[in-house]
């Protein structure tokens, strides 16, 4: 660890063991029906009853199905991140650039000046906050500033794709990523979502990174396949978010071109999640199974042959592939079938399967590659229960609730016993 | 002891390292002389390749290439090279060997100038310096007496309006103004050369290009087909797609569809991706893209059993004598320079520009293990006979020998080479 890093944790005023309370500042409260809830919810289930508070900035389109009622709560409506520009070119930037100045320098500063009073009423010793769009972004260093106590950061994904999905204008993405900069580095630990996330932040910003991926419970988990379940067959299966739209649409023109069949296998698609949207003017093997919960969501990936996990290729997106982690490839892992993941070799899910041995891996965008790859899967029983072994193990590991509570624990500066 | 400085000026290093001058700027490196590359694009690491290319030019390449798009215009308005003679490695050069110059970032204006002050080679890699617009005008024969009134403008280098006779004219003008001794890879490629009013005032040499024929050389067949992923017991069939205009690609499509064959086959091929996925799950697909790693490419290449070549214009065919040296039999169309370059029927199959006789040859190299293999010993035999770079090196080498002697520049014999 670099003396730097040392200085910077030694510094910060710590409160001893039980007696800390934390300020959880999030865009998405601890729920059950978003994947950054889901995430939340495990980690303040660890947490001892009255240690946590939580101001959470929602995004008032959302619906949220909050757990943990029990935690002091107060809610806000987040400003409109993706902000309408009613100008063509440079006027149109101009416009979203004076708008986001506005809720800089009013909306958010108002929700800071809130969120700091809720913390200092509940007694926090500390900042945790969910850094997750500009809002967030803001919001992290002008409450603990305003609380005048430490900040401790949690990322999901690096922001550049949350600014780029949201249209903000170049002159605003500059001085956001400088907030963003100035809340790592303040940040006296942070929660990385990937190893990668992890050693990256590090080095770049100098501050304490803990990966903190998203974990199940052990217990969930299925025993690993040994083989597929039908001989004259390939299900895969497609869980939660769809944000790789062109690996995507090039997996189903594969199956289109080989009349969907991979060797002598007729292929079933299976998708699970909030939203799906398909066309197409030849025959399609697509079944839409909708939102499930966990248990449920395992449950019916367990029953498939393969599992496909997409990341993008297009290098717009190479910060994203190379440190996000996807939530989807825990569950994946705890269903014990094996895991076909395609994308680019420098992703992050692509190195963490390559060094568990615990998935095919398919580097190409290429339809062929596709088929090929999914065709060795198909036709290698003992490659198949191989990568299905390896994945289970590779959960069991890494990314139970067990790991995530150690790391937690490590995050917030507590002992593993503190924790529940 | 002062060398000969030779300076290859092309557009770009690696791709295409084998015909683009970075391999004989290598060779020639290795034999003595001092040698220079000077590429538009580099992407490699030699340290004596330089990159023409800035930032700032390469914006200004993209502006000047639609303004000469929208003006009918080509390779006449780039300034990027009119600054050579200010250039350390121009200036030290005893003589300049062009290369690719009509990719867009040379312009033809500044040849008279540039071959005046130094004494120049230029390789010519298909007919465009001899036509109005197009890189092969297949069986249009006005860029014999001028151009004009062209019957395809949309062949490569596409034009928007008729400008091929002004063109023309253009390239006539500046080349009577220029000393250059121009190399042609092939025969066919050199009788063009004669019949070409453009080329009347440079002197021409027949040189075909060379491949390091102990790298392209046989190996393990099946090992390498098992490294791709391939049945044992698959006929492997190698070909380019590319969907430009003279490849083939389209025959290539045909063929297949039409093959009614009961012999599981593998189509390994290079360059673009996607052509052939109407055949997932009829015929195995393998699509390596562009290899940039000689060592891999040809170990795909000892992984086929045949190579498809079936351009429809061809003004050398480089891919088809790097599959003979690793003693693969090629099926090539007549009416292009491939018959001749593969020596065809002892090297390669030729037939003529029709599916059922592309049909028909494949058939008979799928079916027929033989035959495949006495070919490709021939092809084999043929390719190391004619084409190894070594070769290809002394005839270059002849070539500036007799260049810088004509122009009174040549390094006397104490001075030559070691």
């Amino acid at each position: 660890m670099p003396s730097e890093l040392k200085e910077k944790t030694l510094d910060a005023p710590e409160v001893k063991g039980k007696s800390k309370k934390f300020l959880l500042l999030t865009d998405i409260p601890p729920c059950r029906n978003f994947t950054a809830g889901l995430v939340l919810d495990q980690l303040c289930s660890f947490l001892p009853e009255g240690s946590i508070s939580c101001f959470t900035v929602l995004n008032r389109e959302l619906d949220p199905e909050v757990t943990h009622k029990e935690i002091n709560s107060v809610t806000v409506s987040k400003p409109k991140e993706h902000k309408p520009r009613h100008f063509p070119g440079r006027l149109g930037a101009l416009e979203s650039f004076l708008a986001e100045k506005y809720t800089d320098k009013v909306t958010v500063s108002r929700i800071a000046r809130q969120a700091a009073e809720f913390g200092k009423k509940s007694g926090a010793d500390a900042v945790w906050c969910v850094v997750q769009g500009q809002t967030m972004i803001r919001l992290a260093n002008q409450v603990a500033d305003l609380m005048n106590v430490p900040l401790l950061t949690q990322v999901w994904d690096p922001p550049t794709w949350w600014l780029r999905a949201n249209k903000v204008d170049s002159w605003s993405q500059k001085l956001i990523l400088a907030d963003f900069a100035s809340a790592m580095s303040k940040s006296q630990r942070l929660a990385a979502a990937s190893w990668a996330m992890a050693e990256n932040y590090e080095r770049l910003y100098g501050c304490r990174a803990i990966p903190v991926i998203p974990s199940l419970d052990a217990a969930l988990a299925k025993a690993p396949a040994t083989k597929m379940n039908r001989d004259d067959e390939l299900t895969i299966g497609m869980a939660g978010q769809l944000y790789s739209a062109a690996e995507w649409e090039n997996l189903l023109l594969t199956f289109k071109h080989a009349n969907w069949k991979i060797g002598n296998r007729h292929v079933k698609v299976k998708v699970l999640g909030r939203n799906l949207s398909l066309s197409s003017n030849t025959p399609m093997n697509v079944e839409y199974l909708g939102w499930r919960n966990q248990a449920e969501t395992i449950e019916v990936l367990s029953q498939l042959d393969v599992l496909y996990c997409a990341y993008w290729f297009d290098p717009v997106f190479k910060e994203e592939a190379s440190l996000s982690f996807p939530s989807k490839l825990t569950t994946y892992l705890a269903a014990g079938r094996p895991v076909f993941f395609h994308g680019p070799e420098y992703a992050s899910p692509a190195k963490f399967l390559k060094q568990h041995n615990a998935g095919a891996l398919c580097h190409d965008l290429a339809r062929s590659s596709i088929y090929n790859e999914l065709e060795k899967l198909a036709s290698n029983p003992d490659l198949y229960k191989q990568l299905a072994e390896n994945g289970s193990k590779a959960f069991h590991e890494h990314l139970t609730l067990s790991t995530m509570r150690k790391n937690f624990a490590e995050f917030l500066s507590l002992r593993s016993e503190d924790l529940k | 002891m002062t060398q000969s400085s030779i300076l290859q000026v092309g557009s770009t290093d690696e791709e295409g390292a084998r015909f683009n001058g970075q391999d004989l700027h290598k060779q020639l490196k290795a034999r003595g002389y001092q040698s220079h590359h000077l590429v538009w694009l580099k992407t490699g690491n030699d340290p004596d390749t330089t990159q023409i290319q800035t930032e700032k030019s390469a914006r200004l390449q993209q502006k000047i290439r639609r303004i000469e798009y929208n003006s009918n215009l080509q390779s006449l308005l780039y300034p990027f090279v009119l600054d050579f003679p200010m250039r350390r490695q121009f200036q030290q050069a005893d003589l300049v060997h062009y290369h690719l110059i009509h990719t867009g970032y040379f312009s033809l204006g500044a040849l008279p100038m540039l071959t005046r002050m130094k004494p120049s080679v230029w390789t010519l890699h298909d007919p465009w310096a001899m036509t109005g617009h197009c890189v092969h005008p297949f069986a249009c024969e006005r860029w014999k007496i001028g151009c004009g009134a062209c019957p395809d403008l949309n062949i490569l280098f596409p034009l928007q309006k008729d400008n091929t006779a002004f063109l023309w004219k253009v390239k006539k003008h500046l080349y009577q103004a220029s000393r250059i001794d121009i190399v042609l890879a092939s025969k066919w490629m050199m009788k063009m050369a004669e019949e070409s009013p453009l080329m009347s005032n440079f002197r021409l040499h027949h040189i075909p290009f060379g491949i390091d024929t102990t790298i392209f050389c046989p190996g393990d067949t099946e090992a390498c087909k098992e490294k791709l992923g391939i049945p044992k017991g698959n006929v492997v069939v190698g070909l380019r797609a590319n969907a430009n205009d003279f490849k083939g690609l389209d025959y290539i499509q045909k063929a297949f569809d039409h093959l009614d064959i009961d012999i599981p086959i593998t189509i390994l091929a290079y360059n673009q991706k996607g052509h052939f996925d109407k055949f997932l799950g009829r015929y195995q697909i393998i699509e390596v893209g562009w290899l940039k790693e000689t060592s891999i490419f040809v170990e795909t290449l000892r992984a086929c059993d045949l190579f498809l070549m079936p351009s429809t214009a061809e003004s050398f065919g480089m891919m088809a004598i790097e599959s003979m040296a690793c003693g693969k039999p090629s099926i090539v169309f007549e009416g292009t320079a491939l018959p001749e370059v593969t020596f065809a029927p002892n090297g390669a199959l030729a037939v003529a520009p029709r599916v059922d006789e592309l049909v028909s040859a494949m058939k008979h190299l799928l079916v027929d293990a033989r035959a495949r293999q006495a070919l490709g010993a021939e092809a084999r035999n043929i390719a190391v006979q004619n084409y190894d770079f070594s070769l290809h090196v002394d005839r270059m080498e002849r070539l500036y020998e007799k260049a810088l002697n004509d122009s009174g520049k040549v390094k006397s014999a104490a001075q030559k080479p070691v």
